[in-house]
């Protein structure tokens, strides 16, 4: 049986007259990546700084193989994270960021030259890092994060910044230290991304949690239907809506029908004498189900 | 912790800023000691003294950049992910701040002290200084200068913006305490200014008519410092870091 990697329990946090985080309990399973999805605003980012010690909550607990961030005894070994974009002093170089980094954790700086090779900056690393794009920061940032080789990963919004082609390396980098038993929390607002990657998503919305199951499931769990186009769609709408289905237009001449199989809709055209133009299953996206659980607000960092 | 230390160490000579700021204040120091040894009309040991403690603005101002920029760029994260006690990366960085101010005080004060040494029997004067008095006031120096790292880095603990952490060590250093120790008679002679004189082995150029003996002076210093490097501590342990 597995163990959990990450366990935030009952976690709260007020801002001000802010309620960031209100009693958010959720677990990250070892050996898995978990999406953190949220709309702007929702807390995503304060719990995984309080994961990370970084905020103090007001009430509940936040545990990293067990122990709070700042107890764990080889903090780079253990956990890697990414929690702003690059997160390095403009004024000084790529290269030099990480080796005080791994200097401060013990870690040897031939592996400085390792992570630079693997997100691809060897060529950057010595120039000052206010001349870098935000897609070269990410990965800077994600350099970091990887030093230690550590167990669990902690990534706010990971894919920002980065180019189509940065997203895929990124989608590969985190399959393969899944693979490799490592954990992942990933939070992102490009759902696509999650869809893609992750084995398990947690949704929360004004500081609470929404959903919490797998992404398959919360995708099959989503709203999904069937598309209709007809040039006499109103008659044949109305006959649908007769037959006890939900009917939502979604331009001329077209509606998506739910709680109807397509040949109850084939038949109720042919009752009707009405000509079908489209006749198609919709399925439901991720995007779909997310919008669903919080109210239509879009995704962002928060 | 002596990776940390190494760590900060590397932090500080590798942000062109730091450079720029540990360059310019121990060059400034001998440039105003040059001038007043070619200008002035009756150059001393204590008016050199005096010129070098402008080094020590340099290090207050390095201390406080020294946790407060790291705020700034966004990379006090990454360094408490990698030192998680907040304790323990201000010790590191109170070590590291330490080392490098006492370094730009030695250069800026004996700097001063030996250009004046050399240059000042041309100009047809003396510093009346032993080689032993050099060194002493050297190190009298350089430890003001190290103590006025701690100040700053204090501030910077407590209040965290960068901008505003230098603002308020300027004010208080050019406007309150000058005008808290014209205004308050007791204080006069422990104020910021007449300790940094009485500390640095020239009593006589400071705003106070009855300094306190060197020694005392030092000790005043390291308990200033001390208490705000405490502050400051305290302080970070308490924030959360939302930058």
């Amino acid at each position: 049986m597995s163990k959990d990697a990450i366990e935030i329990e009952g976690l709260s946090k007020r801002f001000g007259k802010t309620q960031a985080v209100h009693e958010l309990s959720f677990t990250v399973p070892e050996g898995t990546v978990v999406g953190f999805l949220g709309p702007n605003g929702a807390g995503k980012t304060t719990t995984l700084r309080a994961l990370l010690g970084l905020i103090k909550p007001d009430s509940g607990k936040t545990l990293i193989e067990g122990q709070h961030f700042t107890e764990v005894p080889n903090p780079a070994v253990t956990v890697g994270a990414v929690l702003e974009v690059g997160g390095a002093h403009a004024g000084r170089s790529g290269r030099n960021h990480l080796r005080a980094l791994a200097m401060a954790a013990g870690i040897p700086r031939s592996r400085v030259e390792e992570v630079l090779d693997l997100v691809d900056l060897t060529g950057a690393a010595d120039r000052r890092t206010k001349g870098y794009s935000l897609g070269m920061k990410q990965r800077l940032g994600l350099a970091a994060a990887l030093l230690g080789n550590p167990r669990v990963l902690i990534l706010d919004e990971p894919a920002n910044g980065l180019d189509p082609a940065g997203i895929r390396w990124l989608r590969d980098l985190l399959r393969s230290l899944a693979d490799q038993g490592h954990t992942v929390l990933v939070s992102s607002h490009v759902l696509a991304e999650i869809a893609n990657t992750a084995d398990y998503a947690v949704v929360i919305n004004k500081g609470r949690s929404v959903a919490q199951a797998p992404v398959a499931e919360l995708v099959a769990g989503g709203d999904s239907g069937i598309r209709v186009a007809s040039p006499d769609i109103d008659r044949l709408a109305d006959a649908i809506k007769a037959a006890g289905a939900t009917v939502e237009p979604i331009g001329s001449g077209a509606v998506v029908v739910r709680g109807l199989s397509a040949e109850e809709i084939g038949r109720a055209a042919l009752d009707q004498k009405v000509v079908l133009t489209e006749l198609t299953p919709t399925v439901a996206s991720l995007e779909d189900a997310f919008l669903q659980l919080t109210g239509g607000e879009e995704g962002g960092p928060s | 912790m002596t990776g940390v230390i190494s760590s900060e160490l590397l932090k500080l000579r590798t942000a062109r800023s730091n450079v720029v700021l540990a360059v310019a204040g121990v060059g400034l120091s001998i440039l105003i000691a040059l001038l007043t040894i070619l200008f002035d009309g009756s150059p001393t040991a204590d008016v050199l003294i005096s010129d070098a403690q402008i080094c020590v603005l340099f290090t207050l101002i390095l201390g406080a950049m020294s946790i407060a920029g790291e705020v700034r760029h966004g990379s006090i994260a990454p360094s408490l992910l990698v030192t998680p006690s907040r304790t323990g990366l201000l010790l590191g960085k109170l070590v590291a701040i330490v080392i490098l101010s006492a370094l730009m005080g030695a250069l800026a004060f004996g700097g001063s002290l030996i250009a004046g040494a050399l240059l000042l029997p041309g100009q047809g004067f003396e510093l009346g200084l032993s080689t032993g008095q050099v060194i002493r006031d050297t190190a009298s120096g350089a430890a003001v200068a190290a103590l006025y790292g701690v100040m700053g880095l204090g501030v910077g603990g407590l209040i965290r913006n960068q901008t505003g952490a230098i603002i308020v060590l300027l004010i208080t250093l050019f406007f309150i305490d000058p005008l808290a120790a014209s205004l308050i008679s007791k204080y006069n002679e422990y104020s910021l200014g007449a300790v940094l004189t009485s500390a640095t082995g020239a009593p006589g150029q400071g705003p106070s008519d009855h300094p306190i003996a060197q020694g005392a002076a030092l000790a005043l210093q390291l308990g200033y410092s001390a208490l705000l490097f405490v502050i400051g501590l305290v302080a970070l342990n308490r924030a959360d870091i939302t930058d």
